[in-house]
């Protein structure tokens, strides 16, 4: 069984700014580390508020009773959407036997990515999804 | 005729790469304990958003860390010097901010990611550490924050185990 080595890693937000609304698209917060179009990225880790109560950033995260209402789009610098509607539920490591979820390493466009809420209901204005990306440069 | 273990290209490339590793691999050569004791007051005075930096570590600041666990009640309590340990609960409240030579965060981490009996564990009989290929970190520069301090007393302790090899050993 093979899992994860973190080489690098950032806390990657995406907020629920206004009225969380179904379906609308929402965008990771800035984080120019991983703007940059030269982050390989190899694993990625979702939290809630069971595993994170605030980001470093001081927003609050969503509560471990909404995981089931959001999913999750990744976009690579192709505008590839390899990671497609995916609900975040099978990116915590605690409800997927203790394993942080790989890819195939490729180069990820952040600008792109978003998450979308498939039930706004008990989800909060301005609360986070937070992920881990885990990453290593081009070049490294 | 000798027998050969299939392993497709991308487990290859990707354990080449040391971005995997199989999970009942040795973790290092070596490992250390690393404490920090909270106070009421002071530099290591309870506080929100505050960062606490590590203590310098001559023998952690010339190796290359290959794991971290953050240890709970559940592993030990108290710890040598006779503080308590938190559970595991607690660190949901906790990041751990590790910082090259250079001044860059390298990885930024939930404390609660590395608690090998709770969030990490495969089953309940399988704890594992998380992995890490870190090879230069200087400890006084890492820090932790604490997002919020109910649940935390003056007098208790994050404890963690690092796991290393020496840098004359790589």
């Amino acid at each position: 069984m093979n899992n994860l080595i973190i080489k690098r890693s950032q806390i990657v937000e995406f907020q629920f700014t206004g009225t969380p609304a179904t379906l609308k698209r929402y965008g990771a917060l800035p984080n120019p580390q991983l703007q940059r179009n030269n982050v390989i990225l190899y694993g990625i880790e979702c939290f809630t508020a069971a595993q994170l109560t605030a980001t470093p950033t001081g927003n609050t995260v969503i509560a471990d009773a909404d995981k089931d209402q959001v999913v999750v789009t990744l976009v690579d610098t192709n505008k590839d959407q390899f990671i497609y509607n995916f609900p975040i539920t099978s990116l915590i490591r605690s409800d997927v036997g203790g394993f942080v979820t790989l890819f195939k390493p490729r180069l990820i466009n952040l600008n792109d990515c978003y998450v979308q809420l498939t039930d706004a209901t008990g989800v909060s204005q301005d609360e986070v999804v937070a992920f881990n990306f885990y990453y290593q440069l081009v070049g490294e | 005729m000798e027998k050969k273990q299939l392993v497709s290209p991308l487990i290859e490339y990707m354990t080449s790469k040391e971005m995997i590793t199989d999970v009942t691999t040795p973790i290092s050569e070596s490992v250390k304990q690393v404490q920090l004791t909270f106070a009421a007051s002071g530099i290591y005075g309870l506080q929100i958003w505050k960062p606490y930096y590590f203590n310098p570590d001559t023998t952690l600041n010339g190796s290359t860390i290959k794991g971290i666990q953050a240890v709970t009640t559940t592993e030990v309590n108290p710890t040598p010097d006779g503080s308590s340990t938190f559970n595991a609960d607690v660190y949901a409240k906790l990041l751990l901010w590790l910082v090259d030579s250079g001044g860059d965060v390298v990885t930024t981490l939930p404390l609660n990611q590395l608690v090998a009996s709770s969030s990490n564990t495969i089953g309940t009989a399988f704890p594992k550490v998380q992995r890490f290929s870190l090879k230069d970190i200087v400890w006084q520069k890492c820090y932790v924050t604490i997002h919020d301090t109910v649940g935390i007393t003056a007098g208790e302790s994050l404890y963690l185990n690092i796991y290393y090899n020496d840098k004359e050993e790589e």
